[in-house]
């Protein structure tokens, strides 16, 4: 109804906009995040080429603290730590890619559908399922899901992405609610467009942020609920790297050989911290009322 | 003192006695930082204001104005702060003694009232103990009692009726209008030197606006403050203000006595202004808008700001090479235009009149149109929003359809358009009945009608460029197919006058009202016989306005649409509609052609709405009889027996509550009426103390 705009509102909105990129350089979280992303997926890509073989046994070399050779030392077999751990984050990045993908393909449309259905019966019913599914403890989630599809790197993954489903589906759900009142969800309305078009071509590019924002903490849940699932021996499967069956075999030498625990353990939390800094980075920078602060 | 002590006491005070000024502010310089680059909000401003003087400051968005009252106040963002200048309060400066004293300065002797009255005041605490507050910061000595009393004085001051019972309700059992007379009061408690009000009444409806500016006049004249009023509205500085500064992209361009000021303007931007208004008094042909839009601060050349928009320049070089001092001219104005001499006086074009087109067939006919909501705040009943509306639109015509806030004129757009499914009633579009058609035919015939929103940017998908937003419609429907479809994009952006190389750009890259154009061309899109346009211009700065108005009034004559404009504006409606359709609280209660209803209308409540306008014409604005309602519109949930309007109006008897006036023509008003005491010509207004009472201002 005013005519007159705060001081500058609208002229200062454009650079702005232009400027995400940088403003996505400027915070601190995501860059650090995005760092620690990075290594990990930069350590995974290059496993093959530069630690060549974690099965290799140096029987001379058991249970060795770190050294020129072996630069995060071995383990009680002789197998150079370094190797598995990089080889080991093939498999957890492989895992919370799988489980995040998983997990986004089912809940953005069933959270879409939950939002913009005409039927009160569909909407409802999908919601009911989703505080079912919610009233189980994630993790219990997804070791249910896990020992029904038995053992396995990608079973687990799926396991974790079916856990994550419901938080996919509400989120998907509140984005999409907030945008059908936007007058230009309504203008689409009056251009008498299909639905599914309105959905997919106006509402959900504009719901993207805090989808992107999940999907990045969600990875570092899965990534971590995997290497639990592992160490729980529900997961990836020896002799295959993995932190999680690396934990549990350093398990038993914890009084003796702490190196052996030391390095998966980091591992995991490094790759938590990074995909949470990320997440969290990428909110404060999407976020339309922490902009203008 | 308090303030109603010193009213007794037979007028205002006298500030520091010899009368002079409470605030003088001296080449001001405010600038923000903004992505490295400096803008210059203000630049060497200067002005005063003496007690009990009304200084009224007008601008557009981005002019500064909003920014020279926020470093006045210490209320400046920290992205921006006083560069250079000089701020003094009563003869003390702002930007040099301590904070401590500062703070002081401020909260004794200055008082603000913003724009949005909801967010001045604490929801959870009473009306009278924020009140109480506010008196008893100063005032430490006062008893409890005696609090209470002075926070109803104030009440009643600022026209509060029944005080003493409001004074224990919260603020959300308040209107709109009542909250900020609630701010008011607040502002005067401590008797200030220095009232600020930064767009008091942006946000309400005409009548309520006219009882704030009645409670803010009563606030300056109870305590002799002297008074800054920032508005955007002509019409409100003519009415308050004794002196007028104009400001353009950070700078004052003219500053005058506001009747000189506003009947023969001594700069090109405050002439471009008062021409490209739409006016309550008068209806002309076409507006004379300012052509182009506000320069960009940031990029403000060693030129007029308005050189490239100004009529007067002609390109001289001496525009465009040498900024303009404001300097005082000939006739004792200040003014910064190297030719202020030139400007043309009022009239100096004749306006042609308006030729109103011959209407076509009809095309549109809405028959006793219902829409009910479920209540949400008790959770069960109905609200009616809209309670049997009927009206015909043919080909060529507008219809204005005009009344306050939740009169739901904007529901029975969206019911037309099919956005809201109607509880009841018929639409019918160009002989089909649209309630009764199936989902097919609605959707084949729905494609004719189509609607504008009022924020063009809210209404456009920001991730959408120019070229998908309006080739999308044309795909979906298939209304044009294949190359023809980039042919069909350049022609609508040629028809809303959008230059067609700019098709690539997104949304937030235009300004609103080249916003508003996309928004037009995409409903042009479908290629309607109708369109609805919901309060289009509401959003849009003055100049702006004048042209997207221009531009729908040639819009319709090239394709003989037919235009059903909601609108809360009254000058913008007589200026554009042919036949205009008053609403209040869910019914028409007055539909007439456009001279009928402006200069003979019937209905009390057309009477009041029409007396509440601000004019831009101070002459006018003193002269004129003023109706002024009490209270606010009762809520549609609960809406009064017989005439809705009865409990507002000043002629209401017995028989308004028994019996709801039907819309039909009276005796001598040839024109439909839903009013008893309609017939003979329009019922005289007779104050009563209860319902109305008259301003003779």
């Amino acid at each position: 109804m005013s005519s007159t705009v705060n001081l500058g509102a609208a002229a200062v909105a454009r650079p702005r906009r232009a400027g995400l990129a940088r403003r996505l350089l400027r915070n601190p979280s995501v860059v650090i995040g995005g760092l620690v992303v990075l290594l990990l997926v930069a350590g995974a890509a290059l496993a093959p080429l530069v630690a060549v073989a974690p099965d290799a046994v140096d029987a001379t070399a058991a249970g060795q603290g770190p050294s020129a050779a072996h630069p995060f030392g071995t383990d009680p077999l002789g197998r150079d730590l370094f190797s598995r751990i990089l080889h080991g984050a093939r498999v957890s990045l492989f895992a919370g890619l799988i489980a995040v993908a998983l997990s986004a393909l089912i809940g953005i449309p069933v959270g879409a559908v939950a939002a913009y259905a005409q039927s009160r019966l569909v909407r409802g019913g999908i919601l009911r399922v989703v505080d079912a599914l919610q009233a189980f403890p994630f993790l219990i989630l997804a070791l249910a899901a896990a020992a029904v599809l038995g053992p396995g790197t990608v079973n687990a993954a799926v396991a974790i992405g079916i856990a994550f489903v419901p938080h996919f589906v509400r989120i998907a759900r509140a984005q999409v609610l907030s945008q059908l009142g936007m007058e230009y969800v309504e203008a689409a309305r009056v251009l008498r467009l299909p639905s599914g078009r309105i959905v997919i071509r106006h509402i959900l590019p504009n719901a993207v942020s805090p989808l992107l924002v999940q999907a990045s903490l969600a990875c570092g849940v899965a990534i971590v609920t995997e290497a639990g699932l592992s160490f729980l021996g529900l997961g990836t499967q020896p002799p295959t790297p993995s932190w999680g069956a690396e934990l549990r075999a350093a398990q038993g030498y914890l009084l003796t050989d702490i190196n052996y625990a030391f390095w998966p353990g980091l591992a995991i939390s490094l790759a938590v911290l990074g995909f949470n800094l990320l997440g969290d980075g990428l909110r404060d920078v999407f976020d339309p009322r922490r902009r203008s602060a | 003192m308090s303030v109603v002590d010193s009213r007794a006491a037979g007028g205002p005070r006298s500030a520091q006695g010899d009368g002079g000024p409470v605030l003088r502010v001296r080449d001001l310089r405010v600038g923000f930082t903004g992505n490295g680059a400096e803008v210059v909000a203000a630049d060497g401003l200067d002005f005063e204001v003496r007690p009990g003087e009304t200084l009224g400051i007008v601008g557009e968005s981005g002019s500064g104005k909003s920014a020279t009252v926020a470093a006045v106040m210490g209320l400046l963002p920290g992205t921006a702060s006083v560069r250079a200048g000089e701020i003094s309060l009563l003869g003390e400066d702002l930007l040099r003694v301590s904070p401590r004293r500062l703070r002081q300065l401020r909260g004794n002797d200055v008082a603000m009232v913003f724009q949005d009255p909801m967010t001045s005041l604490d929801p959870v605490m009473t009306i009278g103990d924020q009140i109480g507050e506010a008196i008893t910061a100063h005032q430490h000595d006062l008893s409890k009692a005696r609090v209470r009393e002075r926070a109803a004085e104030l009440l009643s001051l600022v026209g509060v009726s029944s005080p003493e019972r409001r004074l224990d309700q919260y603020p959300h059992e308040f209107s709109g209008g009542m909250r900020q007379r609630v701010v008011i009061a607040m502002a005067i408690a401590n008797d200030p030197r220095l009232l600020i009000a930064d767009e008091p009444t942006t946000a309400l409806d005409v009548t309520v606006q006219a009882q704030v500016l009645e409670a803010l006049r009563a606030a300056r004249d109870a305590t002799g403050a002297a008074t800054i009023l920032i508005t955007h509205d002509l019409g409100v500085v003519a009415e308050m203000a004794d002196r007028l500064v104009v400001m353009y992209a950070g700078r004052i361009v003219e500053h005058g006595p506001v009747r000189e000021v506003l009947r023969d303007p001594r700069h090109p931007y405050t002439r471009g202004l008062l021409d490209g208004l739409p006016r309550l008094d008068r209806r002309v042909a076409r507006l004379r808008p300012i052509p182009g839009q506000p320069p960009d601060l940031a990029a403000i050349p060693g030129a007029c700001a308005f050189h490239e928009r100004c009529a007067l320049s002609q390109d001289r070089a001496r525009c465009r090479e040498e900024r303009p001092a404001l300097r005082v001219t000939a006739t004792g104005r200040e003014s910064a235009c190297h030719f202020a001499e030139e400007v043309a006086g009022a009239g100096a074009e004749p306006d042609e009149p308006r030729t109103a087109g011959t209407p076509g067939p009809v095309v549109l006919e809405v028959r006793d149109l219902v829409k009910r909501f479920p209540d949400r705040r008790s959770g069960r009943g109905e609200v009616s929003a809209v309670d049997g509306v009927s009206f015909a639109l043919r080909a060529g015509e507008t219809l204005g359809v005009v009344g306050e806030s939740g009169c739901g004129k904007s529901t029975v757009g969206r019911a037309i358009v099919r956005l809201l499914e109607p509880s009841g009633g018929r639409i019918v579009f160009h002989g089909t009945d649209l309630t009764a058609a199936n989902r097919r035919a609605l959707r084949a015939a729905a494609r004719g009608l189509q609607l504008v929103f009022q924020d063009p940017f809210a209404s456009l998908n920001p991730r959408m460029t120019v070229r998908q937003v309006l080739a999308e419609p044309l795909r979906v429907h298939r209304l044009v197919t294949g190359d023809r479809i980039a042919a069909r994009v350049t022609e609508l952006m040629d028809l809303v006058r959008l230059n067609p190389e700019h098709a690539d750009r997104y949304p937030h890259e235009f300004s609103g009202g080249q916003r508003q154009r996309v928004a037009v061309a995409r409903a042009l899109a479908m290629e309607p016989s109708v369109l609805v346009l919901d309060e289009p211009v509401s959003a849009l700065d003055v100049s702006i306005q004048a042209q997207v108005l221009n531009m729908l009034d040639r819009v319709q004559r090239e394709l003989g649409l037919a235009y059903v404009f909601i609108s809360h504006d009254l000058s913008v409606v007589r200026h554009l509609c042919d036949r205009i359709a008053v609403m209040y609280l869910g019914r028409i209660v007055e539909l007439a052609d456009n001279g009928e209803l402006y200069e003979r209308p019937a209905h009390p409540y057309t009477q009041a709405l029409l007396s509440a306008v601000p004019v831009p014409d101070p002459d006018q604005a003193r002269r004129r009889d003023r109706i002024i309602l009490r209270g606010a519109p009762p809520s549609p949930a609960d809406p009064p027996s017989g005439c809705r309007f009865r409990t507002r109006c000043w002629r209401a008897e017995q028989r308004c509550a028994d019996e709801t006036p039907p819309l039909v023509p009276h005796g001598t008003v040839a024109h439909p009426v839903a009013c008893h005491f309609a017939d003979g010509g329009a019922p005289a207004f007779v104050p009563t103390d209860d319902v109305a009472e008259k301003g003779n201002l």
